[in-house]
């Protein structure tokens, strides 16, 4: 399958009065055309960073290195307005707070199709139409009446579905959905991350799904990513990474989580401390404080990628990764050897 | 007592009464053009070491349940009774002393917490309103701090900034049970947590709970987490108590059509590719609810009669008490 979107050895970094502050560590991955991408991590682990870094916005002090391959062309060596061109007519986004993205006094039928005239030029006509069509597409009743309300009139799962009709409009390879269902219901939440998933389906597009939480990517993502302190740390086939999960944090993450079907007032499993940050003087693996695993070697060296066996997909960075489910280590093979 | 607990609980179910009665309790806002009707006749009990969850989507009540039972502000009709003691129409000055035996626990720790006082003073805040002796204060937080897992000595002169959101939980922690409370209103404590640090919080909770004696309240919209620590789990849609029964019962045979569609939205983290059915539509206003069932608008069984006759809270079994007209037997035998 064609790959979309590929992001290689990109980092974002910030000077700050302690010296550069890595946002963004080195961060890999390929987004195959229909498939979708998740990213999980706790908060501040640099997800928005990294997406934001992505679509060329960091923050205006920061370095970016790396590439950024969106149907076959390095975004980042492109001049500004050009970047900004493919971008926004490549990739589509949504974000956590609608009302933050949409503008309050503007009618949603406006802002939908806002994107599709500057990128297009098309005229008012033909953007009203095609604003009618995706209000629909994203399952907005009596669609005409909406184009002309404003953002407060709507509930937040409305908000959230205009956001996705405006991502939509410039018909994007991609979608990025950025803790895009977080301030929602979970019923609600559930219509959202459903329509994603058909609009997806019916049109091909790949997605990004990036949440702090892993319930929302299980069974509905390809590929996940890890993320801890601004590094990917461990990904492959969603699949492969909840069950064969080979580093610390993605084992220790995943039994922290309640289980509804577990016995009521089982003591829940959990992980000392809190999330760390990159710091300029970081060495070693970034979760050695908190790992119940790490040995002397954890906090000096800094673990390089290795493949999971029998995976060209499936890497981690750990020194000491979990078993596998049959309780076997696996072969170690370093992901550089690969390249 | 009606109050059916689960075989492994370790809650008293001997002793006569219960710690918190709730009676036709209703909590109207004044808003332009009337009034809103946050809590509409909910009645409940919870016993002595009993943890009562109480989960719905957001805008549903909860909040303004767990805020009427402490009287903050008093409830607008119903009573509440702790331990024998009626609180609805006390004098101020009782109430305030009955109050203490009641503490809240806030969902954003750090914004509860005064960002200019130490910890240890924030800790010591109650007992020194209650005129305990400064010596006998100290000495209390320092063993409150400890039983939370915190040093004072390593966090005593810290203020609110300088710690996590895990760690600010913790001292709200200390500050509610510092006060010997009889009953801990949690309202969302963990929502704003990253779940490698919820589960710091909730077992601390449920240790406290066991060592304490205490009863708790638990507010939250995550079924899972109320699962975890609840005896009992109370279901809540606009206003109203729609099911109520033991935890496993609710999550393992829910008979409200709304309990069954909360636990199919719940986000399975077990990668499966089967995400049940959806519910549809979105809470209404709670301004104009829906006549007969409020649940009719999006309950995927509804017939006429939900239209017309508001269903009651019945029990339909031992422990489990539903309000519906056509209850779901079993598991996952909702009508699509
Ligand atoms: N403009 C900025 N300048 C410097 N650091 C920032 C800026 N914005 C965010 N950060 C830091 O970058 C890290 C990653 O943040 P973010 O990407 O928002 O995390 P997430 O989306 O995973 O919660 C955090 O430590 C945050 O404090
Ligand atoms: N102080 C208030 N004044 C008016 N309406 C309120 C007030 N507080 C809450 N409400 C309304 O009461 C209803 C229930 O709110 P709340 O108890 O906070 O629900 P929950 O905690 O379940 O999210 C909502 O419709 C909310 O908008
Ligand atoms: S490298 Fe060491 S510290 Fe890091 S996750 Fe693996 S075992 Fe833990
Ligand atoms: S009473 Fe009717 S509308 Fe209400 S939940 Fe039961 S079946 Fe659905
Ligand atoms: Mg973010
Ligand atoms: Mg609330």
């Amino acid at each position: 399958m064609e790959t979309v979107l590929e992001v290689e050895n990109l980092s974002c970094s910030i000077d700050t009065a302690d010296g550069p502050v890595k946002l963004v560590d080195n961060v890999s991955f390929a987004v195959r055309r229909g498939e979708t991408l998740g990213v999980v991590g706790e908060s501040g682990s640099g997800k928005t960073m990294l997406v934001r870094t992505i679509m060329g916005i960091s923050p205006k002090a920061a370095t970016v290195s790396g590439r950024v391959v969106l149907d076959g062309v390095d975004v980042l060596t492109l001049p500004k307005k050009e970047r900004r061109r493919r971008l926004g007519a490549g990739i589509g986004m949504v974000f956590q707070n609608p009302m933050t993205s949409l503008n309050p006094v503007v009618p949603v039928g406006r802002q939908i199709t806002e994107g599709l005239r500057y990128h297009r030029g098309i005229g008012r006509q033909e953007a009203r139409a095609r604003a009618l069509e995706l209000l629909e597409l994203v399952g907005i009743s009596e669609p005409a009446a909406r184009l002309k309300q404003y953002p407060y009139q709507l509930s937040g799962g409305m908000r959230q579905r205009v956001m996705i009709a405006a991502a939509l409009a410039c018909d994007p390879d991609v979608l990025i959905a950025d803790e895009a269902t977080t301030a929602l219901d979970v019923t609600v939440q559930k219509q959202i991350l459903d329509l994603i998933k058909e609009i997806q389906t019916s049109r091909n597009m790949s997605a990004i799904i990036i949440s702090h939480d892993l319930g929302v990517v299980a069974g509905r993502t390809d590929q996940l990513a890890v993320m801890y302190a601004s590094q990917v740390v461990e990904t492959g086939a969603t699949a492969d990474v909840f069950r064969k999960h080979r580093h610390q944090y993605t084992s220790a993450l995943l039994r922290s989580i309640p289980d509804i079907e577990a016995e009521i007032h089982t003591k829940l499993a959990t992980i000392p401390g809190s999330p760390r940050r990159n710091t300029p003087d970081v060495v070693g693996c970034r979760f050695a404080p908190r790992c119940a695993a790490a040995t002397e070697k954890c906090h000096e060296d800094d673990p390089a990628p290795e493949f999971s066996e029998g995976s060209a997909e499936h890497w981690y960075r750990c020194h000491w990764p979990t078993p596998l489910p049959d309780g076997s280590t696996g072969m170690r093979l370093a992901k550089a050897g690969r390249e | 007592m009606s109050t059916a607990v689960a075989p492994m609980s370790d809650v008293d179910t001997t002793s006569a009464k219960p710690l918190l009665t709730v009676d036709n309790l209703v909590l109207r806002y004044p808003v332009r053009g009337g009034y809103l009707e946050a809590v509409s006749d909910v009645s409940f009990q919870v016993a002595r070491g009993e943890t009562l969850g109480l989960v719905g989507e957001s805008g549903c009540g909860k909040s303004s349940t767990g805020r009427a039972v402490m009287h903050l502000p008093p409830p607008t009709s119903g009573n509440v009774t702790l331990g024998g003691q009626r609180l609805t129409g006390l004098p101020r000055n009782e109430l305030r002393a009955a109050r203490r035996r009641m503490q809240l626990i806030f969902q954003d720790p750090v914004s509860a917490l005064n960002p200019r006082r130490r910890v240890r003073d924030i800790v010591a805040e109650g007992l020194t309103i209650a005129g305990v002796a400064r010596e006998a204060a100290q000495e209390k937080v320092t063993e409150m701090l400890r039983l939370v897992g915190m040093d004072i000595d390593i966090v005593g002169e810290r203020r609110p900034h300088q710690l996590s959101g895990g760690q600010c939980q913790r001292v709200a922690i200390a500050r509610a049970l510092v006060l010997q409370p009889e009953l801990l209103v949690c309202d969302e404590p963990v929502a704003s947590l990253d779940v490698s640090i919820q589960g710091q919080v909730l077992n601390l909770l449920e240790d406290m709970r066991t060592e304490l004696g205490l009863s708790m309240l638990f507010i939250s919209h995550d079924l899972s987490v109320v699962h975890n620590i609840s005896d009992r789990i109370a279901v809540m849609y606009l206003g109203k108590l729609v099911e109520m029964a033991p935890s496993d019962t609710v999550t393992r045979k829910p008979a409200h059509p709304y309990t069954r569609a909360l636990l199919d939205a719940v986000p399975s983290h077990r990668d499966t590719e089967d995400h049940g059915t959806t519910l549809r539509g979105e809470i209404p206003s709670p301004m104009n609810p829906p006549s007969g069932c409020r649940f009719r608008t999006r309950c995927p069984i509804a017939q006429d009669k939900c239209a017309t006759v508001v269903p009651e809270l019945r029990e339909i079994a031992p422990g489990q008490r539903v309000a519906c007209h056509f209850p779901l037997h079993g598991d996952h035998d909702a009508a699509a």
